[in-house]
């Protein structure tokens, strides 16, 4: 039990709590973060933004690429017209609905956060919540249920046989481990070794 | 060939059906003959999509355009060593190699079966037979690789420009080997699950096979981020385009599984959660198949275009109805042996990593299909690529990180043996030293330095537990290099999934560091000209013509400059004040403190039959930053445009393919059993004394 | 040409399906104690493993040395137990009839000489 004094301060029962908050905080931590993370675009070059921009739009011609990474002649023409109204003193927003009143919605690499697309962007924070709530609830009854579990096998073997009754066969578990019976905890390093050779 | 090619397909159809019936027909009605026949069919459809296989390859090799699937995707220009990327280059091609790494590896698997799988054996051959079955029908009644052109062209078609590249031998392989490999173990657990063996027979068996599978599919992600990486031509390695968000799913799906199987492995625990999980695996990787053939995108227009699409939207349904099935009717006999004890325990770590795995498949999943939801709710198109999986996906992969350093170093059972201070202090420690050093560096990002910051305290756990395992042993009076090798020996899957955890790491600096830090400008310069972008400058020196008749293309060369930015001070304000990162030097006088450090070559070139551009980057790299130089386009004025960018760190990426592989291998690496020598003959008085 | 090496393919697969038919070896389903004696020798392999587990967990100090002691007593009982039933399963085929028998002594000589491997594939 002396093992158990340093969890004195959180203590076995608080331990669930304990979990979930330190869970809490490092992801509101993380989210936090990120949304720090959003540089303020007049703190961006000119340049920085035309890259930026350029990988928020998707190449109408290709396959699942974004201007930024397609080596078609519309995006290189793209990424031109991108450059050319950010010199012109355009925000990123005004240029992504000049390219979505000629293009659609559907040049827009991500799906803006509004109206029916905000789903695509709340379910992923549902399901985020919902199964860590899950994995949480499952852990406590899988706990609540080590009281009424019955017995394993091995238990109910210990249980049921007396010692005696296994002496032959523990003597043979013992010489296949390479324990020598009786000798239980000096013979720890032989034992492990026999698992490597 | 074709002739052959078909018939031997055909007769694998037939083979493979045989199989199927005889396996079940056999078990029910206890005819051994029949069993055995169909275990010997299910060896015979090796044989025969072997034959069809070699077929279509010496159809290529011989050039033979009477072949519609031969003339498509290849001509006489092309490198005869490309024939192997050309032989799965196309939908049907790839097909056969599908089946051809089915058949191999069911073959394999049912020799190597235990024996104590005996009762549940004809059941998994009858599923492994059913799955190579749908593959035979769909090759031979509709796709076929053998179909035959009424008139014979002049010329092929050539082979599409983007898969010329090493590593397209192994990546696309990989890739779908990997996928169809999941149907192995998940054939090995439903045939114990129908035959109604609810223990841990199965367990050794499905973990060895399903981490084989996650091993070969994850390698062969790498290779092809490396192959975007470096032909692609767009500076970066992942795009989350529905292709790779299809096989990362499943692999995200077996790297819960192959974690969770030790909790049963070890504790008995989680038998329900590890069935359900493979069967996910299974039915994601037949998405995956799905996915691949009903086009790059989903939505209701590729999808309704595509017969084949139709086909294994179809299959990849029979998958889950049966899957889950099954799954429901043995449900009460899957119980586990104990219970959770305790939150602060290996299992319960082992459960919320296996739920961030999962968030991230869900999350990753509803992004690919909400294009389809749009279209088919409100007739809206919309995109999700990679701005959206990146910001969804990205708190939760740092969130797995941060597990991996936990979960380890919380013991089995509860945490009341192991003091968790004297655990966690020295990862916490180091972790916060990281992240103070780069603040009091200046270092800008501060989601990127809390990312450091874990990658530290994931580090120094997975070297702590080695310093103390290896000490133990020293102090015993091993050598260090003997004594860490013993630990690592002894429980293989544990130090082996640390190998893979530090290549993970190594992954994550380069994603951190690439995703945060790039540097970025373009340019086009004319011989002579440079062009410079942060302590570098790019001269164009020479360029030269590479044209083929079915192509268009030069080559550039560059040296690379390092330089002191004191040099050019003045260029520098001057293009800070414009808002770009770099600048042209119309001049190419070097500098006093210009040291010539690299040479290197590009490459550009345009196939006129595909209408698509083909190009080799410039990249010169270091553990530290890649120098990354993209040929965009020659010019009509004779210049060459440029995107010049720099990529921290993009040297991990690629660095952490071996460790992935080496940890992989010694995880799954066999476990000399313990016992000396099978114990009942010293029971049976057949042999005596040896002990 | 390629006709002839079609047809010769299907003669060899029809050959070597049918031959469990027509060939001399009788073939029996793989008897239920010989299969429950493999799964017997698995479990106590996989039980000799979590000891070797314990021992390494013990000695990295993942395990107090109560916790030890009794998770290994406990791991060693459950296989002794095994190693009973494995002995007892034989025992109670020998008292059959002597096809069985026979069949047995095959098998055991088959199981005494399957590579160790196996176990952990």
């Amino acid at each position: 039990m002396a093992s158990r004094i340093p969890f004195a301060l959180i203590g076995p029962r608080a331990l669930p709590a304990g979990a979930t908050v330190v869970f809490f905080v490092v992801l509101i931590t993380v989210l936090l973060l990120s949304s720090v993370s959003c540089v303020r675009e007049e703190d961006l070059s000119l340049e920085q933004r035309a890259h930026q921009l350029a990988g928020e739009l998707m190449c109408p011609v290709c396959d699942g690429q974004t201007i930024d990474g397609s080596s078609a002649q519309i995006s290189q023409d793209m990424r031109a017209k991108v450059r050319e109204r950010l010199d012109a003193g355009d925000t990123n927003a005004e240029i992504k609905d000049y390219f979505v009143v000629r293009y659609g919605s559907e040049i827009l690499a991500a799906p803006e956060r509004s109206g029916f697309n905000l789903l695509a962007w709340i379910v992923p924070v549902v399901i985020v919540i919902g199964g860590f709530g899950i994995a949480l609830i499952t852990i406590k009854n899988m706990r609540k249920s080590a009281t009424q579990m019955p017995p394993t096998s091995a238990e109910l073997a210990s249980a049921s046989e007396s010692e005696d009754d296994l002496t032959d066969y523990l003597a043979q578990v013992d010489r296949d481990l390479g324990i020598a019976p009786k000798t239980k905890t000096q013979s720890k390093p032989n034992a492990s070794d026999e698992a490597k050779s | 060939m074709a002739e052959l090619g078909f018939m031997a397909l055909l007769l694998g159809f037939a083979l493979s059906a045989y199989s199927a019936v005889g396996a079940i027909v056999g078990e029910r009605k206890g005819k051994a003959e029949l069993v055995v026949s169909a275990r010997r069919a299910l060896y015979m459809t090796t044989l025969t999509v072997t034959v069809a296989s070699v077929a279509l390859i010496y159809a290529f090799v011989q050039n033979d355009l009477s072949i519609a699937y031969v003339a498509n995707h290849s001509n006489t220009l092309m490198d005869r060593a490309f024939v192997w990327v050309a032989f799965y280059a196309g939908n049907e091609g790839s097909l056969l190699y599908i089946l051809l790494t089915l058949s191999i590896i069911s073959a394999l698997a049912i020799w190597f079966a235990p024996k104590r799988l005996a009762r549940s054996m004809p059941w998994t051959i009858a599923i492994l037979a059913i799955n190579q079955l749908f593959y035979f029908g769909v090759l031979t009644f509709v796709a076929s690789p053998f179909e035959l052109l009424d008139t014979v062209p002049v010329d092929g078609r050539g082979i599409n420009p983007l898969l010329t590249h090493p590593g397209m031998f192994s990546h696309p392989p990989l890739l779908m080997g990997g996928l169809i490999a999941i149907t192995i173990p998940f054939a090995f657990v439903s045939g114990a699950l129908i035959a109604g063996s609810y223990g841990d027979d199965w367990i050794d068996v499905a973990r060895v096979s399903a981490i084989l599978g996650w091993g070969v599919l994850g390698a062969g992600m790498l290779l092809g981020a490396w192959w975007a990486y470096t032909i692609l031509g767009w500076g970066g390695y992942w795009a989350w385009d529905p292709i790779e968000n299809v096989a990362l799913m499943p692999w995200l799906v077996m790297t819960a599984f192959i974690h969770s199987i030790m909790v049963q492995k070890r504790r008995g625990m989680f038998r329900m959660w590890n069935v359900a999980l493979l069967n996910t695996g299974f039915v994601l990787a037949q998405l995956g198949m799905f996915i691949n053939r009903g086009g790059p995108v989903v939505s209701v227009h590729s999808f309704a275009a595509s017969a084949l699409g139709v086909i294994f939207l179809t299959f990849m349904l029979a998958s889950l109805v049966f899957a889950f099935a099954l799954f429901l009717w043995r449900m009460p006999q899957l119980k586990s042996d104990r219970a959770m004890e305790s939150f602060m325990s290996r299992e319960a770590s082992f459960l919320v990593n296996n739920f961030l795995f999962l968030a991230v498949m869900a999350v990753t999943l509803w992004g690919v299909l909400f294009p389809l939801f749009s279209d088919l709710a409100r007739d809206v198109s919309v995109s999700v690529s990679a701005p959206y999986f990146d910001r969804v996906n990205g708190p939760v992969l740092l969130g797995i990180v941060v597990m991996m350093g936990i979960g380890p170093l919380l013991p089995w059972r509860k945490a009341s043996a192991r003091s968790l201070k004297q655990w966690f202090i020295w990862p916490t420690v180091i972790g916060v030293i990281t992240i103070t050093v780069l603040v009091a560096l200046g270092v800008q990002r501060p989601v990127a330095i809390f990312a450091f910051g874990v990658v530290a305290f994931v580090a120094t756990s997975i070297l702590e537990e080695w310093w103390r395992g290896t000490a133990a042993r020293y102090h015993a009076g091993d050598n260090w290099a003997i004594a860490w090798w013993r630990l690592v020996n002894g429980n293989r899957p544990r130090h082996g999934g640390y190998i893979v955890h530090i290549s993970i790491l190594m992954l994550g600096l380069g994603i951190i560091g690439t995703n945060f830090y790039q540097q970025r400008t373009d340019g086009a310069l004319a011989l002579g000209e440079s062009l410079v972008i942060d302590n570098y400058r790019i001269e164009y020196v020479a360029n030269g013509d590479s044209s083929r008749p079915d192509r268009i293309a030069k080559w550039a060369e560059m040296t690379v400059y390092s330089i002191d930015p004191d040099d050019y001070s003045q260029e520098i304000q001057l293009s800070n004040a414009q808002g770009s990162s770099g600048f042209t030097l119309r001049d190419s006088q070097t500098r006093p403190n210009d040291e010539l450090i690299d040479r290197i070559e590009t490459w550009h070139g345009f196939y006129l039959d595909f209408n698509m551009a083909s190009v080799r980057s410039g990249i010169r790299s270091t553990p530290v930053e890649d120098l990354y130089v993209i040929p965009r386009d020659f010019l009509s004025d004779g210049r060459i445009s440029l995107a010049v960018s720099i990529n921290p760190l993009a040297w991990w990426l690629w660095a952490s393919g071996p460790f992935f592989i080496i940890g992989t291998m010694v995880a799954v690496w066999p476990q000399v059993a313990v016992e000396r020598k099978p114990a009942r003959k010293e029971r049976l008085g057949s042999s005596e004394g040896e002990s | 040409m390629p006709i002839v090496l079609g047809t010769l393919l299907a003669i060899i697969s029809i050959a070597v399906i049918a031959y469990p038919f027509l060939g001399s070896q009788r073939y029996r389903l793989v008897s239920e104690s010989f299969v429950t004696r493999e799964k017997l020798r698995a479990e106590r392999l996989r039980i000799y493993r979590k000891i070797s587990d314990i021992e390494a967990d013990y000695e990295l100090g993942d395990l107090t040395e109560a916790d030890y002691q009794q998770q290994r007593d406990q791991l060693r009982i459950s296989a002794a137990e095994i190693l009973k039933q494995e002995s007892d399963s034989i025992t109670i085929d020998s008292r059959r009839d002597e096809d069985l028998e026979k069949e047995i002594s095959r098998l055991r000589e088959q199981t005494t000489h399957s590579p160790r491997g196996r176990d952990n594939l």
